[in-house]
């Protein structure tokens, strides 16, 4: 109903659409009603009583927050009934508030501090002994609370018990005495705590890692983009005197709607960290030594020049990361490409996404969610807040998972397919439809799932029959649904049969991997066998369009890809290798193979914040990069939305901005083409002219958000696929091995975040209960766990949740290279789970 | 007078549903069933004019029309949560007149199309729970309740549910949000019960005794309802008379008794036979009166012309050579520790008068807090987020009115000039 409504507050005529509070409609007629507890994106609760006012022909004050507009009403804001009120209500509260405005982290930002200089008395007639309640009280790991500060408005409450669905906070005993608190024992540690601090109207709630670091009046912000995981979150850096010191939500209600998770908020205290790099170091003697960039470019360019003189520019590999920036990976592909070279990727072990089709505001509006093989929870946080709204208003979730998530209360049906066997439950819920339907499949996609009937697709994945009709059903029967596919989805052949379900079914695909910027860094071309935009290396058009831009010649020869590269690395094809952002020693699926590829190699060139394993033994030049909140620079989130990332401080030491590091290697390396630029908003200017789906994405510079969802066909189109099986055995243990990312030990960068340390379990390893029993293994005992390339001590964590006859690993744990056990896109790794002994002590 | 609502109090064995059913009990629900649509049992509470005998005094029948049309399941809720100071004619009927209740129960869920009732008992009346719990599985063994009674093809079930010792779940909001499983606050009004209650669903909240007046109305007609009492306050009232008067007790009167026959033919005059000081004529919210309102008649209409209100009934009387000031300490402490914090009027301004008055009374006032006093009870009247702020002036406000000098002697002296410094509960 688009029905407007046509009220009188204070002698003014105000319009505002049916359904809009009293407060909301004065808010738009520019007059300010105070309130303390009514938020934005929280339900109307009428409880601190501030924005009463008049309202004819309704006896006695009512709440502004709470009362609806109606045609002809007439609203006064201003009478000395309601003044009265204000004084009186402020006056209350600063009865039993410390009123240390002086040492409180929200004077200057706070509400009550605000509203009593507007509204309040100038003088307090309370003269008795204030109430004494808890002090410092932490919360949990992120959050402290004050309860004497506080003014239970329950902003913080209501969060948890609305967005949430997760009650961790709640008001004990009553009257004067109310307090917030968690129940008795437990601690507040949801991944979104922090959003409470950010609600906290006064300063009663406050950041853990933030605490008297600043007063609001010195910080400077800065709208940016957050850049630890692949949604993107608009959040605002806040800082001062050349430091990061606080990030905040922004409201968006394309992307998080101004929450957070607890990794963005508490996940930039890696600028600080002290094993940062400071300085170019060059290899001199086998040791790295401290140089100067012009020294270390000097050197980069001698052992690049020489291995293109003696064996071509195909001897040369490029290797990114779904950490850079467009603007870096964009710099990146060209510069491969203008060398002559087409080895180049970014992935290590993932499959390039997917065209994302639907937004995030369709996620939250979705009737039919199919979640495959992803974990919002710790992949993608803010997506798991949508998830349950989308349930909330009604909407149905399937989840296809090895695990049970945190998530399937929310499910109308949950399935566990055998592990490998993931790509049979799609072709058969395909073979499902064609039969239901005869001519729903593309002819080479008909004879490729003909065979697997429902009882042999019943058969092979362990799920049921009937439950798997009644998900093809659902993701027929819904013009809203939605297929998101997590980053437990690693080989292209499964996604492949995933987009194709969804063109079957007409859902909209939205997938991602535990990369932040991986459709971004897909889009800027940073794959051997595509161009920027995805074109393919034949498209003479866009090749053409490219060379006019780029000014040079491009090598449009397919490359070799990350998987490809490490064989003809050590058999001495490919002898250099440019790493930006990545460190394929602890992260390429065959660490092995790796290490003896760049112990052949020639010359490598790393450019990195952190002294990773692979630039520590294997790099002859690392040149410091800067990190998120030291750059400029576009990240483009799972949704294809494209937001801007701001430097609010300067590069630390002698860092500088990757992209510029990029265009530096390529000046000294003098590559074809110009690579002046004065910005990373230049480099974006060009992005905006080399790929069609991104033209006019430079309004992001300002702010903006830009949509640059784009179709392109998702590979496999050359190569029909062959009658999906369930995947190759790898591996002599009897436990198939799962992985994933958790939230909290995810990545190099985090790691590094002093709000961070300490969330993450300790290093553990999931396995059923019944499992646990038969291999002598008890929670929380030190076990080995075996894989391919070597074996891990870890933590025995026993727990249901975990599929019997597999054991979950976090694919990334601090000081601990997972990927020696192997695990690999398509290929079920079973490894060999034992106890250790306890030395008695 | 003769006895209705307490006619089966003292009866040996009244709990039981053979006595009740000797003394005519069940024939009111048995003919409701057999012969009226629940639109004539509305209609008929509503012309016998029954009013809520919880304290807001609403027009029962009226209460019942605010269901919407069509909107279904609907709920009836009795509201048995009886806690404010001085009342205590609910426990009377629950622990001696079960049945007569329940019967109130059955023929008003019939009228509102419910079929599921409940009981919310106050926490502390533990026999009342026990002897609703055994009412309920005798009825349902006579088939008064269960599915298809007395062949009229009606369900109904009622569940009593305990509170667990909060007073502001007697408020119908908190009681709802108590009754749904939560912390038993209140909540904001829109939506009102009647359209979005427990459970989301139209509910009707009614006080034990209103239910318990339903069964007589049925039996002897509206018209003999409205013989009694006054035209505006028909019929008959329980009251609980307490404070310092001989023979405190449960007292079944027409609606325009005058206060002075209730204290003394019923109360047999105060302790000692003091003077009346003060009265609370209706539950400890109500506001003060004096000795100057002892001819008042007991009936919303004149309690409240005289200042004050009928309210629960509850007639507490104080007598001469009490401490005002004591005993609107008493009572705000009492309110200061039942608020359920969530509003700040309710939190700090209850709070914030409980500690003026023990300063005042421990002699530490100065003539400013009385109107600091005064200041603060308009913070909180209209503005709280429930009833209870309103509650809580009545006492402050009406004693600053009639008995400030007790107040002034506090303040003057620094100590108490009268003889008796009363702890009442």
């Amino acid at each position: 109903m688009d029905q407007s409504v046509t009220l009188k507050i204070d002698g003014r005529d105000v319009t505002v659409p049916a359904g809009t509070t009293v407060l909301e409609a004065a808010r738009m007629a520019g007059i300010e009603i105070p309130s303390l507890c009514n938020h934005a994106r929280l339900l109307p609760a009428g409880l601190c009583r501030l924005c009463l006012v008049e309202i004819e022909k309704v006896r006695g004050l009512q709440p502004a927050c709470a009362s609806i507009v109606r045609e002809g009403m007439v609203v006064h804001t201003d009478t000395p009934a309601v003044q009265h009120n204000r004084r009186m209500v402020l006056e209350l509260l600063c009865t039993n508030h410390p009123l240390d405005c002086p040492v409180c982290d929200a004077a200057g930002d706070c509400r009550l501090q605000d509203y009593v200089f507007r509204y309040g008395r100038t003088t307090s007639r309370f003269v008795e002994e204030k109430r004494r309640k808890g002090k410092a009280i932490r919360l949990g790991p992120a959050v402290i609370l004050d309860q004497e500060r506080c003014v239970l408005c329950q902003r913080c409450v209501r969060f948890c018990e609305e967005v949430l669905d997760d009650r961790q906070l709640a008001v004990f005993q009553r009257g004067a005495s109310s307090r917030i608190s968690t129940m008795p024992g437990a601690v507040f540690d949801s991944r979104f705590s922090g959003n409470v601090v950010d609600l906290c109207p006064v300063g009663a709630l406050t950041d853990r890692t933030f605490r008297f670091k600043a007063r609001n009046w010195e910080l400077t912000g800065l709208p940016s983009v957050c850049a630890l995981c692949p949604v993107g979150c608009r959040m605002t850096e806040e800082g001062r005197e050349g430091r990061l010191l606080r990030v905040r939500g922004r409201e968006a209600p394309e992307v998080n709607d101004g929450w957070l998770c607890d990794l963005g908020r508490t996940g930039y205290g890696f600028t600080e960290h002290p094993n940062r790099l400071r300085h170019p170091l060059v290899r001199r003697d086998g040791h790295l030594e401290p140089a100067s960039w012009d020294e270390a470019l000097t050197a980069l360019a001698r052992g690049f020049g020489a291995v293109i003189e003696k064996a071509g520019p195909r001897a040369v590999a490029v290797l990114g990361s779904p950490r850079l920036t467009n603007e870096t990976a964009y710099l990146l592909t060209r510069l491969a490409r203008a060398l002559g070279t087409g080895n180049v990727d970014y992935r290590l072990g993932t499959a390039a996404p997917a065209p994302a089709q639907a937004t995030l505001s369709d996620l939250r509006q979705a009737e039919v969610i199919l979640l495959f093989q992803g974990d919002p929870s710790e992949e993608a946080p803010i997506l798991e807040l949508w998830v349950k709204q989308a349930v909330k208003r009604g909407g149905r979730l399937y989840i296809v998972h090895p695990r049970t998530l945190a998530l399937e209360r929310y499910a109308t049906g949950a399935y566990r397919p055998r592990p490998g066997s993931e790509a049979v439950l799609i072709a058969g819920i395909l073979s499902m439809l064609e039969q239901g339907k005869p001519g729903s499949l593309p002819l080479e996609w008909r004879e490729a799932v003909s065979g697997l009937g429902p009882t042999q697709v019943a058969s092979l994945t362990g799920c049921d029959r009937e439950a798997i009709r009644l998900l093809a059903e659902a993701l027929v029967g819904s013009p809203r649904a939605i297929i998101a596919y997590g980053a437990g989805l690693r080989d292209e052949q499964t996604l492949a049969l995933v987009a194709a379900l969804a063109k079957a079914t007409g859902a909209r695909l939205l997938g991602w991997d535990g990369g932040p910027n991986s459709r971004g860094v897909a889009d800027m071309g940073l794959l051997p066998d595509r161009l920027p935009g995805r074109a393919p290396l034949a498209d003479a058009a866009a090749t053409a369009a490219l060379e006019r831009l780029w000014q040079a010649p491009l090598s449009c020869q397919p490359g070799l890809s990350a998987t490809e590269l490490w064989p003809e690395m050590r058999r001495g094809e490919v002898r250099a290798l440019y790493v930006a952002g990545a460190d394929p020693v602890t992260q390429a699926p065959n660490p092995q193979l790796v290490e003896e590829a760049l112990a052949h190699a020639t010359f490598v060139a790393m450019q990195e914040a952190f002294l990773t394993p692979t630039a520590e033994r294997f790099a002859h030049v690392v040149l410091p990069a800067a990190v998120p909140g030291e750059e400029d620079g576009s990240l483009t989130n799972l949704a294809g939305g494209v937001g801007w990332q701001r430097a609010l401080i300067a590069p630390l030491g002698e860092a500088r901005p990757s992209w510029r590091i990029v265009a530096d290697v390529a000046k000294a390396l003098a590559a074809p083409g110009a690579w002046e630029y004065a910005d990373a908003a230049q480099v974006l200017a060009e992005i905006a002219q080399a790929i069609p789906a991104y033209a006019g994405v430079e309004v992001v510079t300002t702010g903006g958000y830009f949509d640059a969802r784009y179709e392109y066909e998702y590979a496999l189109t050359d190569q029909p696929p062959a009658a999906p099986a369930p995947a190759r055995v790898a591996g002599t243990g009897d436990l198939a091995l799962t992985t994933g990312p958790v939230l909290f030990d995810r990545d190099i960068m985090a790691r590094h975040a002093p709000g961070v340390v300490g969330r993450a379990a300790e290093a553990f390893a999931a396995i059923h209960p019944e499992d646990a029993e038969r291999l002598g293994i008890t929670d929380g005992a030190p076990i080995e766990v075996r894989g391919l390339f070597g074996a891990l001590t870890l933590k025995a964590r026993v727990s249901g949740a975990c599929a019997q006859g597999t054991v979950f690993v976090p694919e990334e744990l601090s000081e601990l290279s997972v990927n020696r056990l192997g695990a690999q896109p398509g290929v079920v790794v079973m490894v060999e789970v034992k106890p250790l002994a306890v030395r008695p002590d | 007078m003769d006895k209705f609502l307490l006619r089966n109090v003292g009866v040996p064995d009244s709990h039981h549903i053979e006595v009740y059913l000797s003394r005519g009990g069940y024939e009111s629900w048995r003919r409701v069933l057999t012969s009226m649509q629940p639109q004539a049992v509305v209609d008929l509470v509503k012309s016998s004019g029954l009013r809520g005998r919880g304290g807001a005094g609403f027009p029962t029948g009226m209460k019942w029309g605010f269901v919407p049309q069509g909107v279904y399941p609907r709920y009836l809720v009795c509201n048995a949560d009886e806690g404010e100071p001085g009342t205590c004619k609910d426990r009377v009927l629950m622990e001696n007149d079960p049945h007569l209740v329940l019967e109130g129960i059955a023929i008003s869920s019939y009228a509102i199309e419910a079929h599921l009732a409940f009981i919310y008992v106050r926490g502390e009346f533990t026999l009342s729970a026990e002897r609703l719990e055994a009412a309920i599985a005798e009825a349902h063994a006579h088939g008064f309740l269960g599915k298809n009674i007395l062949g009229s093809g009606y369900d109904l079930d009622i569940v009593v549910h305990r509170g667990a010792g909060a007073y502001i779940c007697g408020e119908e909001t908190a009681l709802l949000t108590s009754l749904e499983g939560e912390r038993g606050n209140p909540r904001l009004k829109p939506p009102f019960p009647a359209t979005e209650g427990l459970y989301r669903k139209p509910t009707v909240i009614n006080n034990v005794e209103t239910l318990a007046n339903v069964p007589l109305i049925v039996q002897y007609g509206a018209e003999w309802y409205k013989s009694m009492g006054t035209e505006k306050s028909p019929g008959i009232k329980l009251f609980a008379l307490s404070g310092q008067v001989k023979r405190p007790g449960v007292y079944e009167l027409p609606l325009g008794t005058p206060l002075r026959t209730l204290i003394e033919e019923y109360g047999g005059g105060t302790l000692e036979n003091r003077p009346v000081k003060a009265v609370i004529p209706g539950g400890s919210s109500a506001p003060m009166l004096t000795a100057a309102h002892l001819d008042t008649p007991l009936d919303y209409e004149s309690i409240a012309a005289a200042g004050s209100m009928l309210g629960s009934g509850a007639v507490i009387v104080i007598a001469e050579g009490t401490c005002i000031v004591s005993v609107v300490r008493r009572l705000i402490e009492f309110y200061a520790h039942e608020d359920c914090g969530q509003c700040i009027p309710g939190r700090e301004g209850i709070a914030w008068l409980a500690r003026i008055l023990e300063r005042i009374e421990a002699g530490q006032g100065r003539e400013e807090d009385l109107d600091l006093l005064l200041d603060i009870c308009d913070g909180l009247s209209g503005r709280s987020l429930c009833p209870l702020g309103d509650a809580v002036v009545g006492p402050v406000r009406s004693s600053l009115k009639h008995f400030r000098d007790d107040y002034l002697a506090h303040i003057r002296t620094g100590q108490c000039v009268q003889p008796v410094a009363v702890t009442i509960a």
